[in-house]
């Protein structure tokens, strides 16, 4: 009996390992390549070297698109995280007709293909009069990126003890006092938390975008664009920099969230 | 001091939640200074009462008056009452200290007016050692004064409880029940504490509310309430009771009385006035007493308690008799109230 239980856990362990190295060896070798010192990737490697993180440095399309990814992320994080603080705070306190429905709708941008929420946007910016452009990938951002944040901070509010809130007004704090001093606190770590994976999503976004964007570009799309013409060392480097900084994000915002 | 003059006045409050009656025509009237305990089973609408003199729930009809004022329109925030939580509710992201001036710092009090009342208060509830610290690493009890302390600060008329001492176990509650009583005694604060345990009530109340399916069953100090309940359901909540109906002479036509079981005397031979055949049924060994257990002819149970000198067997045949000025004619249900 004790010899089948170690046999399907070793079974399960390695096919676990295999999973894990079939995701994240493709990614080990475009960091590996990027300080590749040959412009061809031969297999092994022949010499190392910084130079294709210089010429990324030195490409101005890339750092432009790379500015305005910066830009949208910025300012749809922020509005996301002020809407879906709010929303998941008024979900929380108050009980209205269709609430249920919207508990639900709001988690709908995160299951439907990005595809199709790009082109439903698109549709809807024109019949509004909302042309492409930085201000349309901004809203788009925004509008998906409350799927993130409410969700996230509506939960960590029901696990607080509901009572502090009565405490509070009970001690005389008005309601915003009550707000800024008694509830925020206590959901920091679900606002940060999600916030840095919205950052991150923002970042990464590309089938909303594409559809909004228009004639500028952000950092995926233009380095989309550059895999059109193959795989350039240099796009390696970009590459390497991105998952670097996506995973030191979503890893602070995972040691975050599991703090509480 | 218990003054006579009326700190908090409930007239004619109905409540119901969801079509279900909570609270069925209550008036109340708390005096000045006192202790007073809304005493009841799970569900009896003692918290929803206290809710509607802290403000967090508004009656259907009837009205709330503090000092004289209705408190129909004002929030709970402006009322000057304030409530010691059943969880405690203490703000887990705040030191003690910080939990207890928050009340002051909300309402901008100058800040050496505020080290001086926090620091008062923290004596008075010995928490100074505890200060710095927050509220997860503070024993039940810490915790317990530090909700009370909070409350203090704000010098309120009136300091509502909410079952205070329920997660406490059986020592540390009695310790805090008696903290309480005396704290209350010194500030002069009246106190609208709510509690199931019947116990606790007894001990630490001025004045007892016995609340029964969402209406006052009786109101009055615990003695008077202990040796003269007016219903069947006080007298079984409040400590243990024997009822007996009056088909045997010398009780009252057809009523039923109310008999404490250390006011029970058991006889081995018929004594004069009341005498009802018992069985003795079991017998247990308390330290102070024992308590006695029998079922009279028809099948119905008593308890009494006697000495531990008299003797007792399982299987003797006694009589049962009492004083009758120790026993209580009680209401019956669907009795006319005369």
């Amino acid at each position: 009996m004790i010899k089948r239980k170690h046999l399907s856990t070793g079974v399960l362990t390695v096919i676990g390992i295999l999973i894990l190295l079939f995701m994240y060896i493709p990614i080990i070798v475009v960091v590996l390549y990027a300080f590749n010192a040959d412009s061809v990737n031969y297999f092994p490697m022949r010499g190392a070297s910084f130079k294709w993180f210089a010429k990324m440095a030195a490409d101005d399309d890339l750092i432009r698109s790379l500015e305005h990814s910066l830009v949208i992320a910025g300012i749809s994080t922020g509005v996301a995280c002020v809407l879906g603080v709010t929303g998941g705070y008024g979900m929380y306190r108050f009980d209205f007709p269709g609430k249920s429905f919207m508990n639900k709708l709001v988690m709908l941008p995160l299951i439907l293909p990005g595809i199709l929420t790009g082109v439903a946007l698109l549709t809807f910016y024109q019949a509004v009069g909302i042309h492409q452009g930085m201000m349309a990938v901004i809203l788009g951002h925004s509008t998906f990126l409350i799927a993130t944040v409410l969700p996230q901070v509506y939960s960590r509010l029901q696990q607080l003890d509901g009572n502090i809130i009565e405490a509070a007004e009970d001690l005389g704090a008005t309601s915003s006092q009550t707000f800024f001093h008694v509830v925020l606190p206590n959901i920091q770590t679900a606002i940060i938390s999600s916030a840095l994976l919205s950052f991150t999503l923002s970042m990464d976004e590309i089938p909303v975008t594409y559809f909004l964007n228009g004639i500028f570009s952000t950092l995926p799309i233009q380095i989309w664009g550059m895999t059109r013409n193959g795989i350039t060392p240099e796009v390696n480097a970009i590459s390497s920099l991105i998952f670097i900084i996506s995973l030191a994000a979503i890893l602070i915002s995972n040691m975050l969230s599991k703090e509480d | 001091m218990i003054e006579e003059r009326i700190q908090v006045s409930l007239q004619n409050i109905e409540k119901s939640f969801r079509n279900q009656k909570v609270i069925d025509g209550i008036s109340l009237d708390v005096r000045q200074g006192e202790f007073l305990t809304l005493l009841g089973p799970s569900g009896c609408g003692k918290t929803t009462l206290l809710r509607m003199i802290n403000g967090f729930e508004k009656p259907d009809s009837g009205s709330v008056l503090i000092d004289g004022e209705d408190q129909v329109s004002v929030p709970p925030n402006k009322r000057n009452v304030n409530t010691v939580f059943q969880s405690y509710a203490l703000f887990p992201h705040l030191t003690v200290r910080e939990n207890v001036e928050f009340s002051l710092k909300m309402k901008k009090v100058p800040e050496e007016k505020i080290v001086e009342k926090v620091n008062a208060v923290l004596e008075m509830t010995n928490l100074e050692a505890f200060a710095n610290r927050k509220p997860s690493k503070l024993s039940g009890g810490q915790q317990q004064r530090v909700a009370i302390a909070r409350s203090l600060v704000c010098e309120p008329k009136v300091l509502l409880l909410d079952e205070p001492l329920g997660a406490l176990d059986l020592k540390l509650r009695k310790q805090m029940q008696m903290e309480l009583k005396d704290m209350q005694k010194a500030s002069g604060i009246t106190y609208i504490y709510v509690t199931h345990d019947q116990e606790e009530a007894l001990t630490i109340s001025d004045r007892i509310v016995v609340l029964n399916g969402g209406h006052i069953e009786q109101i009055g100090e615990g003695n008077d309430i202990y040796l003269h309940p007016s219903s069947r359901f006080v007298a079984s909540f409040l400590g243990e009771s024997n009822f007996f109906s009056g088909d045997t002479e010398n009780l009252s036509d057809g009523r039923v009385v109310s008999l404490r079981p250390e006011f029970l005397i058991l006889k081995k031979d018929r004594p004069e006035g009341i005498a009802i055949p018992a069985r003795i049924t079991k017998v247990t060994y308390l330290g102070v007493y024992q308590r006695i257990e029998l079922v009279e002819q028809n099948g119905l149970k008593a308890v009494a308690l006697d000495s531990v000198d008299s003797e007792w067997h399982v299987g003797d045949n006694v009589f049962m008799t009492w004083d009758p000025d120790n026993s209580q004619v009680i209401q019956e249900e669907g009795d006319m109230v005369s």
